[in-house]
C-alpha cells in the first residue's frame, strides 16, 4: 500500500458564524488506507471540519482537495460522487421509510427511465450480507431499535462504494459486541483501501483502532502522531490545553439506612425480577451492555413507564405511580437523553431549573419569583455553571453545562435519591471530572446515587457498589475490587458473583 | 414502499361492514347506475386529492385548494364560453393550476412560512382576487361539446372514472417507481437529511404544490363541465374534503407517509358518504355529523395499538396504585 | 434603542395598529369618532376571545380547528334549551359547559391517542358543525329577549363584549403569568418529553388549554347568538382562520412554545380595524380579503426574518 498518497487535504480552512470563528486555518490530511481519529472537545470544530469536507457547509477560505483535485463550490451530491460518505452523529435516517429505500435515498438506480427497486434490493442484500446482518429490507425504520439504525447507516456508506468515511460517533448507541463487528467490518474496509476519519469520545477505542490520531481544539488543528505513539495523556491533555485533574477525593462515606428497595421487579421481554437496594450516602453504578434493560428499569421506577409486576419501596413506603408523585417522594432522574429529555433547549437556564420545583416553590399555585431566582442563584453557584449566569437559553450551554442544569433543576426538589442516566454522555474529559465531584458532594449530603453507565472506567472511578445487568436480568454485584474483567465478564457471560 | 396497511385494513372493514348493512337495508343500492354515480362522485375528489397527498408527503399542506378550485373553474368556463376546443381548456385550466400550485410552494419555501399559514392567507388573497376580476358573476350555459368532459360516457362509464384512473395509475407510477416520487417521501420524513443525501428539498416541495395544484386543475375542468356552470362561491371548505380523504387514507400530516390506494379509498369513503345516508334514510342534515364522525372514528383506531391495549388490560402490576 | 425596538414583535404590532388607524381614518370620516370606535369594541372582543383560545393552544404546540364549529354548536344548543323552556342563565351556563366538554373531547383524544392535533380537531371540526346541522334542522331559532343584553348591552357605558372579553384575559393573563401553567405550558409546547420527565402533568396540562379554547369559542357563541338575537349552525364558518391568523400574527410560533397572548389581542384589533375601516369606506369584501390575506403572509414573513436575524447574532 502506498502509504504517502493522501486521498483527503484541506488548505488552510476557516469557517466563521456570525463572528465566531469556528475554524482558523485548518490543514488536515487523511493517508489512503489509513483510520484516522479526530478527536477534541464539544466546540473544537471536528463537525463543522466534517460537514466542509461532506458538503454540508461551505468554508470561508481555503481548499478541500480530494483525490489529488481541487474541489469548487462541494455540495452534499457532489461530495458523495468523489466518494465521501459521511455517518452524522444525529441519525439521518427516514423513520417512515423502509430499510432498503433509506439505503438508497439521494442515489437510487434507475432502468428505462423508472426505478430499479429489484436491483437496488440485491445490493442491499449483498451489502448486509457483507456486514454479516440479517435484516428485513421491508421493515419500517422506525419500528428498528438504536443499533440497527447505525447498522442501517453503515450499510448506506457501504452501498455507495466510499472512498473516505467520515463517522462520527459510531459507537454511541451501540453494544460490545455491536461495537466489536463494527470494528471487524472497519478493518476490512480499511484493508480494501478505504480511509476513514474516526471520531469519538471513548479512548479506548481511539486505541483499539485507529492508526493516527488528530486532535482539534478551539478551530485549531493541535497536533497529529502515530496512534502508536500517543498517550491518553497526550491526547487530553492536548483537547484541553491544560492538565486534567483526575484525582476523586473519594473519602470513607457513611452509608446509611435503605432508601430504593426494589424486589422482583418485572415486564415481560424487558427486565425480569430485578431486586436490588440503594442507602443513603451510597453510590450504587449499575453497569452492562446497551440494551440489558437498565434504562427501562430506571424508566420505570420513575413512573415514566409502567411494570407488570415487583415491588419497589421508598423510604419503606410504596413507591407511587406517577412522576409527578413520585418526585414529591423524593426520587429524581437525570435522563439519557439531555437534549430531548433533560432540558427545553428554548427556555432559559433559569426557568428549566424551577420547572420542576413549583410544587414546593409556588404558594396555591402562584409563582414566587424572588424565591426562585434566589434558589437558581445558588444553583449556578453550587454547580459551577459556566458562563455563570441562568439567563441564557438551555440549548446555549455546553454539554456539560447543560447536564449541570437538568441536576440543578433536580437539586432545587431537594431530592433524596438520584438516578442519572449515562451522565456524562456525550460529555467532554473537563466537565466529566466535575460531574464526578459534584455525584460524590451529593453522596456525602447524604442523598442515594443510582447511576446507570455503560463507561467502565467511569464506573471503577465513582462506584461504591457496582450491579450488573444482562438481558433484562441482573447478573452479579461487585462491593469491592472493580475489576475490568470482572465487569465485562458479567456483562457478557452472566457468571454469578 | 413501505405501506400504511392498518389504514387500509380499517377502510377495507369499513367498506365490507356498509356494504353488508346495505345489502340488508337497501338491496336497491346494488345497482350500476348508483355505482357508476358513486364514481363519478369521487372522481373529481379522488384526483384532487391525489393532489394534496403530495403536499402532505412533503411535509406540507395546502388550504388554498377551494380557491384554486374556483380560480381553475372560471378559467374552464371562460375558455369554453370563448369556444375553445376541448383540450385548450383542460390544459388552460390545468396551466392555472400549476401556476397558483407554484406561488404557493415559493411563496412557503422561500419566506419559510408554516405551510397552513402561507396558503391560509393565499387563500384570501385568491378568492379576493377572483371576484374582483369576474365581479362575482356565475358563469352559465357552456357549449354543449364541453359538457361531454364531466358528463359523457364511453361504454357505459362515466369519462371522468376514466380520468381519474388514469390519474391514480400515473400518480402510483411517479410515486413509486421515480426519483420525484420517493423525492416526496424522503423530504417529508427527515428534510434535514435528504438535504445531506443532495435532494433538492426546496424544489422538491415547490413540485410537491405544484402537481397538487394541477390536479385541482383537472379536476375543475371536470367538476366544471359536469355541472355546466360555477358559482362564486365554488370549492367554499373544499380543502377539507380533500385533506379528510387523504388522511382517512393513511396519509400523516407530518409527512413521509400515504399512497395512492389508501387516499382513493378514503376519497370514496368521504364523496359516497351522501349517497350511502340517503339509502339508510338518514336526513342529509346529518350528513356533516357522521362524515366527522367517521373521520374521528377512522384516525383514532389507525393510533390506538390494540396489541398494547390488550396487553395492559391483561397486566396486573401495572396499575400499581 | 430603535434597533432594539424593531426587534420587539409587539412594537412592531403597535406601528402597524397605528399605520393601519391612520389610513381607515382618512378613507372615513366617522372612523376616529368614540361611538364608531366604541361600537367596534364588541367585535374587536368579540375576535379576540376566539384567538386567545387558539393561542393557548398553540402554545401547547398543537392546534384547534374546530373553534368555528363549536361556536356555531354552542349557539344552537343556546337556542335549543331556551325552546325546551330552560331558564336563560341556564342555558347560557349549559351551552358554555359543551364547549368545555367539546374541548375535552379533543385535548383527551390528542393526549392519550398520540394524534396530530390538526388532524383531531379537522375531524371535531365536522363533527360539531354537523351536530350543530342536524339538532337545528339548518334552520334559525330566535332567543328570548332576556337574553339580547349579552350581546348588545351596556355595562356602564362599555359594550358587555368588552367587560367579558377584558376579564377573561385578565384572569387568563394572570394564570399565564403568576402561576405555573404558563411555564408548564410553554415547555409542553417547546419539548413535551422534557415535560414529561420533569414530573408535569403533560395531559393534564393540555387538556386544560383544550377545554379553555372550547369554552372560549362557545362563550363567543353565546356572546354572537346574543347580539343578533337568534342561533343559528351556521355561524362561525372559517372563524377558526381568523383565530390562527391572530394567534400567528401576535407572535405565535406553530411550532409551539412561542406566543404573545398582547400580541394577539392588538392583532385581534388590527384585523377588525381593517375590516371594519375598508367597510365603512364601502370597500368590497373580497378587497378585504386580499389584503388581510396579504397582511398575514407579510407580517409571518417579518417574524421570521426578525427571529432568523436574532438567532444569527448570538
Amino acid at each position: 500500500m502506498d502509504g504517502q498518497k493522501y486521498v483527503l487535504k484541506t488548505d488552510k480552512i476557516y469557517k466563521s458564524f456570525g463572528g465566531n470563528h469556528v475554524l482558523k486555518g485548518i490543514d488536515f490530511e487523511l493517508k489512503e488506507g489509513e483510520i484516522q481519529a479526530l478527536l477534541g472537545i464539544n466546540g473544537a470544530g471536528k463537525s463543522t471540519l466534517i460537514k466542509i469536507i461532506s458538503g454540508a457547509l461551505s468554508q470561508d477560505q481555503g481548499k478541500v482537495i480530494i483525490d489529488g483535485e481541487r474541489t469548487k463550490n462541494l455540495t452534499p451530491a457532489k461530495a458523495q460522487a468523489l466518494g465521501v460518505a459521511t455517518i452524522y452523529q444525529e441519525t439521518s435516517l427516514y423513520p417512515q421509510l423502509s430499510v432498503l429505500e433509506n439505503l438508497f435515498v439521494g442515489k437510487r438506480l434507475k432502468k428505462n427511465f423508472q426505478l430499479d427497486w429489484k436491483r437496488m434490493e440485491e445490493i442491499a442484500e449483498q451489502t448486509f450480507q457483507r456486514l454479516g446482518v440479517k435484516i428485513n429490507l421491508y421493515e419500517k425504520m422506525a419500528n428498528l431499535g438504536k443499533a440497527s439504525a447505525q447498522l442501517v447507516e453503515i450499510a448506506k456508506a457501504l452501498s455507495m462504494d466510499a472512498k473516505i468515511l467520515i463517522m462520527d460517533e459510531p459507537t454511541a448507541s451501540l453494544s460490545k459486541q455491536e461495537t466489536e463487528m463494527l470494528f471487524n467490518i472497519v478493518r476490512k474496509l480499511k484493508e480494501e483501501g478505504t480511509s476513514i476519519i474516526y471520531i469519538s469520545h471513548r479512548m479506548e477505542e481511539i486505541f483499539q483502532i485507529t492508526d493516527r490520531v488528530t486532535v482539534m481544539r478551539d478551530g485549531k488543528i493541535i497536533g497529529t502522531k502515530e496512534t502508536k505513539d500517543a498517550t491518553t495523556d497526550w491526547v487530553t491533555n492536548s483537547m484541553l490545553g491544560k492538565e486534567v485533574d483526575k484525582e476523586l477525593d473519594k473519602k470513607d462515606r457513611k452509608t446509611g439506612e435503605v432508601l430504593l428497595d426494589v424486589k422482583g421487579l418485572t415486564k415481560a421481554n424487558i427486565f425480569q425480577n430485578i431486586s436490588f437496594q440503594v442507602h443513603r450516602g451510597e453510590i450504587v453504578v449499575l453497569s452492562g451492555l446497551v440494551g440489558a434493560g437498565r434504562t427501562e428499569v430506571m424508566r420505570a421506577i420513575f413512573g415514566i413507564d409502567p411494570y407488570d409486576s415487583g415491588e419497589i419501596t421508598f423510604k419503606g413506603e410504596p413507591i407511587k405511580k406517577h412522576t409527578w408523585d413520585v418526585i414529591q417522594q423524593g426520587i429524581v432522574m437525570v435522563p439519557e437523553d439531555r437534549g430531548r429529555q433533560g432540558l427545553v433547549k428554548e427556555i432559559s437556564a433559569a426557568e428549566n431549573m424551577v420547572l420542576a420545583a413549583f410544587p414546593t416553590l409556588s404558594k396555591h399555585g402562584f409563582r414566587d419569583k424572588k424565591k426562585e431566582a434566589q434558589r437558581v442563584e445558588e444553583q449556578v453557584k453550587g454547580l459551577l455553571l459556566n458562563p455563570p449566569t441562568a439567563k441564557l437559553d438551555g440549548g446555549s450551554y455546553s454539554g456539560g453545562n447543560q447536564q449541570k442544569v437538568v441536576i440543578g433543576k433536580w437539586l432545587n426538589t431537594d431530592p433524596e435519591l438520584l438516578i442519572l442516566d449515562e451522565p456524562t454522555c456525550g460529555v467532554d474529559v473537563g466537565a466529566k471530572m466535575e460531574i464526578y465531584r459534584l455525584i460524590i458532594k451529593l453522596a456525602e449530603e447524604g442523598r442515594g446515587i443510582l447511576i446507570v453507565s455503560s463507561d467502565i472506567e467511569e464506573t471503577q472511578m465513582i462506584a461504591d457498589r457496582i450491579i450488573v445487568m444482562r438481558q433484562g436480568m441482573i447478573a452479579g454485584e461487585l462491593t469491592e475490587d472493580f475489576e475490568k474483567n470482572a465487569i465485562l465478564g458479567m456483562a457478557l457471560a452472566g457468571k454469578e458473583a | 414502499m413501505y405501506k400504511n396497511r392498518k389504514a387500509i385494513k380499517a377502510l377495507l372493514i369499513f367498506y365490507v361492514i356498509i356494504l353488508a348493512i346495505m345489502l340488508v337495508k337497501a338491496p336497491s343500492f346494488f345497482s350500476v347506475d348508483n355505482a357508476m354515480d358513486i364514481l363519478l362522485n369521487v372522481s373529481t375528489t379522488a384526483i384532487a386529492a391525489l393532489g394534496m397527498l403530495c403536499v402532505l408527503l412533503v411535509g406540507d399542506i395546502d388550504v388554498s385548494v377551494g380557491a384554486i378550485l374556483a380560480a381553475c373553474c372560471t378559467t374552464t368556463g371562460l375558455l369554453a364560453k370563448a369556444g375553445m376546443p376541448l383540450i385548450v381548456v383542460i390544459a388552460g385550466s390545468m396551466l392555472v393550476g400549476i401556476v397558483l400550485g407554484l406561488v404557493n410552494g415559493m411563496i412557503v419555501t422561500i419566506l419559510k412560512l408554516d405551510a397552513i399559514v402561507a396558503t391560509l392567507g393565499l387563500l384570501s388573497i385568491y378568492r379576493g382576487l377572483l371576484i374582483i376580476i369576474t365581479k362575482g358573476s356565475w358563469i352559465n350555459g357552456l357549449p354543449k361539446n364541453i359538457l361531454n368532459l364531466g358528463q359523457g360516457r364511453a361504454f357505459g362509464i362515466p369519462i371522468p372514472v376514466y380520468i381519474m384512473i388514469l390519474v391514480a395509475v400515473i400518480m402510483w407510477f411517479v410515486l413509486n417507481r421515480t426519483e420525484w416520487g420517493r423525492n416526496f417521501y424522503a423530504v417529508g420524513s427527515n428534510p434535514a437529511s435528504a438535504r445531506l443525501s443532495g435532494i433538492n428539498v426546496r424544489k422538491t416541495r415547490i413540485i410537491a404544490f405544484a402537481v397538487c395544484g394541477v390536479l385541482v386543475g383537472l379536476a375543475a375542468s371536470i367538476y366544471t363541465t359536469r355541472y355546466g356552470g360555477i358559482q362564486s362561491n365554488t370549492g367554499k371548505g373544499w380543502e377539507m374534503t380533500l385533506i379528510s380523504s387523504a388522511v382517512v387514507g393513511g396519509a400523516s400530516t407530518v409527512g413521509g407517509e400515504g399512497d395512492v390506494s389508501g387516499v382513493f379509498l378514503g376519497a370514496l369513503l368521504i364523496s359516497a358518504l351522501g349517497t350511502v345516508l340517503v339509502f339508510f334514510g338518514i336526513d342529509a342534515l346529518w350528513e356533516q355529523a357522521v362524515q366527522g364522525l367517521i373521520i374521528f372514528v377512522s384516525v383514532a383506531s389507525y393510533a390506538i395499538d390494540f396489541k398494547k391495549l390488550k396487553s395492559r388490560f391483561v397486566k396486573g402490576g401495572a396499575e400499581n396504585d | 434603542m430603535i434597533k432594539k425596538l424593531t426587534k420587539n414583535n409587539f412594537f412592531i404590532l403597535l406601528v402597524v395598529l397605528a399605520i393601519v388607524m391612520g389610513v381607515m381614518s382618512n378613507l372615513s370620516d366617522y372612523f376616529l369618532t368614540p361611538l364608531y370606535l366604541l361600537n367596534a369594541t364588541r367585535f374587536i372582543s368579540e375576535t379576540s376571545l376566539i384567538g386567545l383560545g387558539m393561542t393557548l393552544v398553540i402554545l401547547t404546540g398543537g392546534i384547534d380547528l374546530s373553534v368555528g364549529s363549536m361556536m356555531a354548536l354552542s349557539s344552537v344548543c343556546l337556542g335549543l334549551f331556551c325552546q325546551i323552556g330552560i331558564p336563560s342563565i341556564l342555558a347560557v351556563v349549559f351551552s358554555l359547559l359543551i364547549g368545555a366538554l367539546g374541548g375535552m373531547l379533543n385535548g383527551y383524544v390528542v393526549c392519550k391517542l398520540k394524534l396530530p392535533a390538526l388532524i383531531v380537531t379537522l375531524a371535531t371540526m365536522e363533527l360539531f358543525r354537523g351536530i350543530a346541522l342536524g339538532i337545528s334542522g339548518g334552520s334559525a331559532i330566535a332567543i328570548p329577549e332576556n337574553l339580547y343584553f349579552l350581546g348588545q348591552g351596556d355595562i356602564g357605558p362599555l359594550p358587555v363584549q368588552l367587560v367579558v372579553t377584558t376579564l377573561v384575559y385578565i384572569i387568563v393573563a394572570v394564570f399565564i403569568y403568576k402561576t405555573n401553567f404558563g411555564v408548564y405550558l410553554k415547555s409542553i409546547g417547546y419539548n413535551e418529553e422534557v415535560a414529561v420527565f420533569s414530573g408535569i402533568r403533560v395531559t393534564w396540562n393540555k387538556v386544560k388549554a383544550y377545554v379553555l379554547s372550547g369554552f372560549f369559542a362557545a362563550l363567543l357563541g353565546v356572546l354572537f347568538t346574543c347580539r343578533v338575537s337568534s342561533a343559528k349552525a351556521d355561524y362561525g364558518n372559517n372563524y377558526e382562520m381568523d383565530a390562527i391568523t391572530i394567534a400567528v400574527f401576535g407572535g405565535a410560533s406553530l411550532a409551539g412554545g412561542k406566543v404573545s397572548f398582547a400580541g394577539a389581542y392588538i392583532a385581534a384589533i388590527i384585523i377588525v380595524m381593517i375590516r371594519l375601516g375598508l367597510t365603512t369606506a364601502a370597500i368590497q369584501t373580497e378587497v378585504q380579503s386580499v389584503i388581510i390575506g396579504l397582511i398575514l403572509i407579510l407580517a409571518v414573513a417579518f417574524n421570521n426574518f426578525v427571529a432568523s436575524r436574532k438567532t444569527v447574532e448570538m
